[in-house]
């Protein structure tokens, strides 16, 4: 499996299409990040010296809702085209195993969400510090709320793109992965049009919510053990049931 | 003697179609299909358009699951090989790549992905004469390219044995002739080529053995020899106002006696004595014509639904063992 990852890194090392969606992903992402904080004024009335240190954090990485919209195209292109261009037959050929490629693909995947989405977080983290600094707003303290912002904001990613994945293997098209993550992604969004006691039900079985409790700091009404777990049984069962599908497939 | 049986287990794959069988819906792609191929020779692996080569090829490498029975590569399914692609080679679609990778990015692919020493793709890449195109997208190659990259790709990992699904689509003359020498050093070097194609004459030349099958079914299995023999057995054809007195008057005379159309495919009597006897027996002959098929006509007839040409093949297990 280790070398089939590697196959799938010099895949995106060749492929110049590739290349250029990784790139752009980590630019728009920065881009954003810092056009949020710097319209601060205008989006939410507050001066960029009014605000807490850790709220500078909290803005730039809505950046990282680029990176993660970006990666489910991404990922939701890479899975599809190995297996619809043709160059299925070469891939299970190789790898006849169909539980083998169906998890190297989503290892794949995996690692370059976390790759993509640590580096975006080392370069926020450099900008704030910059800001912070120069605007002199005080020193960052790395408590939990710190580290618990930046895992969930890594997780959001990873999460995200795997839900595309694992799309993407199930409708066995691009736009199929693209559509399945970003309903679960923006559902909450119109389910929150619902009322009240309705929507708080619904909303607490889509993973936002959960995700948030990690990025949010003032949520508390859901523990960190129940946002995981609500986050793995979304991954687990949308991956056992694309898995299936695509067990069943005659290439 | 126990020493070389071992040592040609060890060098000759052995795959075994058994009972294999895939139905789409309600449409029979492979019907119960019986076949061991042979270790060491080039088979050639004729049918008509749909008659379930590809369908056939595919469940070998298993990229499409049987509806019933199973192959057996050495004892063992092709997904049970750790490394699989170094023991079965296959080209099953010459398109069946990313356009925008060069030659020798995809064949480099490959060999990461399937742990073959890189130093394998200059080798296929110069064996497949593709050395000069190497860096070039893939999206700029003529058909008979992508197949010489195809080929190139199912010889990677060194398999003992090679599945090559029409790979003389798209090949210009040289192209053709290149195929066939390869075929030829494959076989020489111990491994077994299974090539499909619907045209004899592209595979007589080098096949050593056939496989015939139509509408899913094994209609054929014997050596090229066999199949050459039955074509220069010529036959007297005829057609007669009451042919099943003819056929008697014949068969009288030890003659073998076949239907065939509209009249009879004789055999052991020639024209004259067949004119003769009709005259003797007062049947009008509307046809008396001397026929000598070439491998193409054997093939159609072969393929034309005639089941009495099944030729059962000796079992190669007893022959290994
Ligand atoms: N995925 C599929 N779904 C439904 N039917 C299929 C599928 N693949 C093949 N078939 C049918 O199975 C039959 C055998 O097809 P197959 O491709 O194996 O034939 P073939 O001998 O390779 O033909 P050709 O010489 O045209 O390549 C055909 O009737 C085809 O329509
Ligand atoms: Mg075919």
């Amino acid at each position: 499996m280790k070398h089939l990852i590697k196959a799938d890194f010099k895949k995106i090392m060749y492929l110049p299409s590739y290349r250029y969606m990784i790139l752009a992903t980590i630019l728009l992402s920065i881009v954003f990040g810092i056009i949020f904080l710097f319209t601060i004024e205008v989006t939410q009335g507050k001066l960029l010296t009014e605000l807490s240190v850790l709220e500078v954090i909290d803005i730039t990485l809505l950046g990282m809702d680029a990176a993660a919209i970006m990666l489910i195209i991404f990922a939701a292109i890479f899975v599809t085209k190995d297996l619809t261009s043709g160059a299925v037959h070469t891939n299970l050929a190789i790898t006849p195993i169909r539980r083998k490629y169906y998890l190297t693909k989503l290892s794949f995947i995996a690692i370059l969400s976390i790759i993509i989405s640590t580096a975006l977080i080392i370069v926020f983290f450099v900008f704030d510090q910059f800001i912070i600094s120069i605007n002199q707003m005080g020193a960052l303290s790395f408590d939990s709320g710190f580290f618990a912002k930046i895992l969930g904001s890594v997780l959001m990613v990873l999460f995200y793109s795997l839900l595309s994945a694992a799309g993407a293997f199930y409708f066995q098209s691009t736009p199929g992965g693209i559509a399945f993550a970003l309903s679960v992604m923006f559902l909450p969004a119109l389910i929150k049009m619902f009322p009240d006691d309705v929507s708080e039900l619904l909303l607490s079985v889509f993973p936002e919510k959960s995700l948030h409790t990690f990025i949010n700091i003032n949520a508390t009404n859901s523990s960190w053990v129940g946002a995981i777990t609500v986050l793995l049984i979304w991954i687990m069962l949308t991956c056992a049931i694309s898995f299936w599908r695509f067990k069943k497939i005659d290439y | 003697m126990l020493i070389t049986i071992i040592l040609q287990k060890r060098v000759m794959q052995l795959i075994k179609l058994v009972n294999l069988t895939k139905k789409y819906g309600s449409k029979t792609a492979v019907d119960h299909l019986d076949l061991v191929l042979t270790p060491g020779a080039v088979t050639g692996f004729l049918g008509p358009n749909g008659s379930g080569k590809s369908t056939t090829m595919k469940m070998i490498i298993s990229l499409v699951r049987p509806t019933l029975g199973e192959v057996v590569v050495d004892g063992k399914a092709y997904r049970d090989f750790p490394e699989p692609i170094k023991r079965i080679g296959t080209l099953i679609d010459p398109s069946a790549l990313d356009k925008n990778l060069t030659a020798k990015q995809h064949l480099s692919i490959i060999a990461t992905a399937a742990n073959i020493n890189p130093q394998q793709v200059e080798e296929m890449l110069r064996v497949t004469g593709l050395e000069n195109a190497q860096n070039k997208k893939v999206k700029s190659y003529s058909l008979g390219m992508k197949q010489r990259l195809g080929i190139a790709t199912a010889l990677l990992g060194n398999p003992d044995t090679v599945i090559l699904d029409e790979p003389f689509n798209g090949m210009d003359v040289d192209g053709i002739k290149w195929l066939r020498g390869l075929f030829k050093q494959l076989a020489k070097s111990g491994k077994s080529v299974l090539v499909s194609s619907h045209l004899m004459s592209e595979i007589q030349a080098v096949a050593d053995r056939v496989v015939i099958i139509g509408q899913g079914k094994l209609l054929a299995h014997m050596t090229m020899d066999e199949l050459k023999r039955r074509s220069l057995s010529s036959f007297i054809y005829v057609e007669a106002n009451n042919l099943e007195k003819i056929k008697r008057v014949l068969l009288e005379k030890q003659a073998i006696v076949q239907h065939r159309k509209a009249g009879l495919e004789v055999r052991n009597l020639d024209a004259k004595e067949i004119g003769e006897l009709a005259l003797e027996n007062q049947i009008v002959l509307h046809e008396l014509t001397k026929v000598t098929p070439s491998l193409e006509d054997v093939f159609t007839e072969i393929t034309d639904g005639k089941a009495d040409y099944i030729s059962k093949e000796v079992n190669m297990d007893e022959t290994l063992n």
